[in-house]
């Protein structure tokens, strides 16, 4: 200790060893008080939870919100939420009384199938119980008899009704991918239900019961807040004419897989869109239509979910291919646009080019050919001519123009980005190839909605499923019109693209896609695969309708049919005009 | 100087940031909390759900002024005004029975102007204590401190705003908390040992025998804290429901807003008990980690009491501390039932304008003797 000299006196050592014996005295309260935490968590934690809940069941309960429904463009329900009740007992009221009991279970018995036996021992056995589970989702009607025999007599004590929603889709497969399903707890991941969780789900209500200052019970209740509707833009006739015809398709030829997108190519709305896998909304984890119950009985919990997450999953967003010749017109467009090719240009095919090593052959030696004969007969050899004129940097500027490799935006979880070469990485043999739409990854939705800016006069809209945000009484709360991104090329080149392609239906590789009482336009495509070592192709149309003023964009892929000449497109153009052959009258489209 | 100012070594300035964070972090935590547990009262009152919240707010930022205004002043210059302090507590604690007192809740503890501008004189109280206190130390002189004679008068000093607290507003938890906060100033400050075991275990017994052979109302509140499932009485229910809020939040919660307790179980949340409400919304985890937040408060005090450049900023700060401490250890005692209850509100995070106040007038002198720290 130090020795000071005058009587005033400094914060000393004493002085700080006092403090520091405070400090730790105070820490060790509070570790103390820190073990009494523990103790009330973990020993009586259980226990007062129960309590919470116990005391929680008389005074206060939950009043579920309704989940917003989705509909189609005209308003058919795809997705609602149907009130359901689960029949509760409170074997303590039922006992309370004596009268009380007997009128009860036989009025419980003769409106609800449950056995006599079985419930008086299952209240025995509960007795001091408020909160038995009986009977879940019951109907509205199954529970009217009761409620109006609990009406007449009030002896009939103990029971009530908990209100709930369930998830329901009046179409179970249709547009599965596209809308999705709710796990429980109103809670959802996939499609539409997934993207728009949130939105669609309100917040729940309550009802508490507590004591006044005059120890009598009041109630006050909460509303709940019920969630937004979503209007799409499916139409719910054009998906179930592409749905049909893929199951035809799927039917006659095998294919790993088919799968169109229908597009309004004026504002981005997707009308249709489906693949061949689909699954009940209602039940989406039953595989039995996918595998046998060997099978099944086979997988680990994981294989399962595995299998289902394959089956949840939308082609049309999430997964990546080669797209081949379709890709021809944006190659040609942005050409034009740069000015390095006319309207009036013409190329010499000599069924092929060697470049960079490599020998890259077109389907036959097309001589002399203009601009608009290339999208006619699908010339590899003139496009990957222009393609060299472009040289990569103006190349993948424009795939960036036309947005691939990008996620497009739409508004569906799990959006792939497609997978494009960066200037720096490419060779000119890659700068050929892709400029014939081989050796370059695209989701259908990237390619749709490219196609869709390049025929209607150069505007790139982000592709979007839902048009307007709804509240319980139909109402908007928002609107989602279209949303313009880009520009991607001038009127010009639209209208030389679209007429070029008219004439690739009327006379060039596009014939099979030709409608009775329509101008069509459209491209063609055959891409070899190239992660196959057997020559296996994509075949895929890519059209519009009609050529002078274009309403719909039908975009159509064949992976792998089964058949002898399976680098036929005509497979896919085929089934492109039978799905425009019916849809284009719908949707009352006139010449 | 001698060594006295040494141990921490900063190149400018001594300023506490990591107090001031301490306390910005806790405020602004406790409004979370105070909206989350509060809302629902208000509504059954038929209040704005963000009645309390706002009233709360108010106060904070006044404090918040007030906490600047004492940091940046020289905290030195409080020393002529001590004594003052001391009488005007005093006085104000008599206000209370003059017109001008409010009676809340069957307990006239209030003294202002209409509802809206009140505050309780307790609470500024405490303050003067502490003032006083360490200008009394600062004085003495290390003799007349290790004389029976020197610390038993200024306990005396102290016991009489004690004393008046609990009788004249009949607020016995103010009261205990002055009496501790006068005791382990005067245990740092005194190099006598002994006198302080003795008056702790005579202090200790006096509270025993004022308990046991006091009247059926404190009585009630023993049986309520040592059977609290079985006790019929008001003070039980609410022991009770905390417990059970605590309990029921296990490791991590039930999520920020989703207790249930709150909902008119656990009655007045927002006052007392919201440590339980953090409890069940935050979790084990949440309650550890805002006594962590305290303990890290403490430690700073002690750190700047250590460093401070004389004995009364020493003592000032030691004061803070020990009313900081006191008050938490005996709330979180409180709420988890581990000694009887006692109305002790939770600092910075509990409701209260004037407890807010004050605790921020208290924040800007410990920050004001840290900002005066001078570096060796």
């Amino acid at each position: 200790m130090e020795k000071k000299r005058a009587k005033k006196i400094q914060f000393n050592k004493s002085m700080k060893l006092r403090a520091a014996i405070v400090f730790v005295g105070v820490i060790l309260l509070l570790v103390l008080l820190n073990i009494r935490l523990y103790y009330l968590n973990q020993v009586k934690g259980d226990d007062y939870s129960i309590r919470v809940l116990n005391q929680q069941q008389y005074s206060s309960t939950i009043l579920p919100f309704k989940r917003g429904d989705i509909t189609d463009a005209n308003g058919n329900l795809l997705a609602t939420s149907v009130k359901v009740y689960n029949l509760i007992l409170d074997p303590y009221i039922m006992y309370s009384d004596e009268d009380y009991l007997e009128p009860t279970v036989a009025t419980l018995v003769q409106c609800f199938e449950l056995d006599e036996t079985e419930l008086r021992t299952t209240l025995e056995s509960r007795k001091e119980s408020r909160y038995v589970v009986s009977i879940k989702k019951l109907s509205y009607d199954a529970i009217k008899e009761f409620l109006a025999m609990q009406d007449e007599n009030d002896n009939i004590k103990g029971v009530w009704f908990e209100e709930e929603y369930e998830r329901k889709y009046p179409y179970s497969t249709l547009a599965s991918d596209v809308i999705g399903f709710v796990y429980s707890g109103n809670y959802a991941e996939w499609g539409l239900e997934g993207s728009y969780n949130d939105v669609l789900n309100g917040t729940d209500g309550r009802k508490y019961g507590y004591m006044n200052q005059d120890n009598v019970q009041e109630s006050v209740t909460i509303a709940p807040t019920n969630g937004y509707n979503l209007v799409t833009t499916i139409d719910l006739n054009i998906q179930t004419i592409v749905e049909k015809h893929i199951a035809d398709w799927v039917e006659q030829y095998n294919p790993l897989n088919v799968a169109v997108v229908i597009q309004n190519p004026n504002n981005g709305e997707i009308l249709a869109m489906a693949s061949k896998t689909n699954y009940d909304l209602n039940n989406p984890r039953d595989l039995s239509g996918y595998y046998t119950e060997e099978e099944i009985a086979a997988m680990s919990a994981e294989e399962q979910l595995t299998a289902l997450n394959e089956i949840w999953r939308n082609f049309c967003v999430s997964d990546i291919y080669e797209p081949g010749s379709t890709a021809k017109p944006l190659t040609v467009a942005s050409a034009l646009e740069e000015g390095l090719v006319t309207e009036n240009s013409t190329f010499t095919c000599d069924r092929g080019e060697k470049i960079g090593g490599w020998t890259i052959r077109c389907t036959k030696e097309h001589g002399l050919i203009t601009l608009a004969e290339l999208l006619m007969y699908s010339c590899n050899d003139a496009t990957m001519a222009i393609a060299a004129r472009e040289g990569k940097d103006i190349f993948t500027d424009y795939q960036t123009r036309f947005n691939l490799g990008l996620k497009t935006g739409i508004d569906l979880p799990g959006e792939g980005s497609g997978l494009t070469y960066s200037a720096n990485d490419m060779d000119s043999t890659t700068l050929a190839t892709n400029s014939f739409g081989q050796n370059f990854n695209v989701t259908m939705v990237q390619m749709t909605s490219a196609f869709s800016s390049v025929i209607n006069g150069g505007n790139y809209y982000e592709p979007h499923l839902v048009k307007q945000i709804t509240n319980e009484n139909g109402n908007t709360v928002t609107s989602i019109d279209q949303t313009l991104v880009k520009k991607t090329v001038t009127e010009e080149t639209s209208r030389f693209i679209k007429a070029a392609l008219a004439r690739t239906v009327i006379d060039g590789t596009g014939k099979a896609a030709a409608v009775d009482g329509y101008t069509v336009g459209g491209k063609t495509g055959t891409a070899q695969k190239s992660d196959k070592t057997e020559a296996v192709y994509i075949l895929s149309f890519l059209g519009f309708a009609p050529v002078d003023d274009p309403q719909v964009v039908c975009y159509v892929i064949v992976d792998e049919p089964d058949v002898e000449n399976n680098d036929s497109s005509s497979y896919a153009s085929r089934l492109w005009s039978n799905i425009m052959t019916e849809v284009l009258p719908y949707m009352n489209i006139l010449e | 100087m001698s060594k006295t100012n040494g141990k921490l070594k900063k190149k400018q300035s001594n300023f506490d940031y990591s107090l001031l964070f301490l306390i910005l972090f806790l405020l602004c935590f406790g409004l979370v909390m105070l909206y989350s547990t509060s809302s629902y009262d208000a509504m059954l009152s038929g209040l704005p759900a963000d009645y309390y919240l706002k009233k709360q707010i108010f106060a904070t930022c006044i404090g918040l002024g007030v906490m600047a205004f004492a940091a940046a002043v020289d905290y030195r210059l409080w020393q002529r005004f001590a004594l003052i302090a001391y009488f005007v507590a005093i006085v104000l604690i008599f206000l209370v029975l003059t017109p001008l007192g409010i009676e809340r809740n069957g307990a006239r503890r209030w003294i202002g102007i209409g509802e809206s501008l009140s505050f309780q004189p307790a609470e500024f109280a405490k303050l003067a204590v502490i003032v006083f206190l360490a200008m009394i130390v600062s004085k003495m002189g290390k003799e007349a401190l290790s004389t029976f004679r020197g610390v038993a008068t200024l306990l005396v000093l102290a016991s009489v705003i004690a004393g008046l607290i609990a009788v004249v507003t009949d607020n016995l938890s103010s009261a205990i908390i002055i009496l501790g906060i006068a005791f382990l100033m005067l245990f740092v400050a005194s190099p006598k040992s002994r006198y302080f075991i003795i008056m702790g275990v005579v202090g200790v017994m006096a509270i025993a025998a004022f308990i046991l052979l006091g009247d059926s109302f404190r009585m009630g509140r023993i049986e309520v804290w040592l059977h609290p499932e079985e006790s019929p009485l008001e003070g039980a229910y609410q022991v009770l429901q905390g417990l059970y809020a605590i309990g029921s939040g296990g490791l991590t919660g039930k999520g920020l807003g989703n207790s249930v307790q709150k909902l008119g179980f656990v009655p007045e949340a927002q006052n007392d008990y919201i440590f339980t409400i953090i409890c069940e919304e935050l979790g084990m985890f949440g309650g550890i980690c805002v006594i962590l937040l305290f303990a890290c408060m403490i430690w700073r005090f002690m750190v700047i009491a250590n460093n401070a450049p004389d004995l009364f900023g020493s003592m000032l700060v030691v004061g803070i501390m020990a009313h900081i401490a006191i008050q938490v250890v005996l709330n979180i005692a409180v709420v988890t039932n581990s000694i009887p209850n006692t109305g002790v509100t939770l600092p910075f995070i509990s409701y209260g304008g004037t407890s807010i106040l004050f605790l921020l007038a208290e924040m800007g002198l410990a920050l004001s003797v840290s900002l005066r720290i001078r570096s060796k």
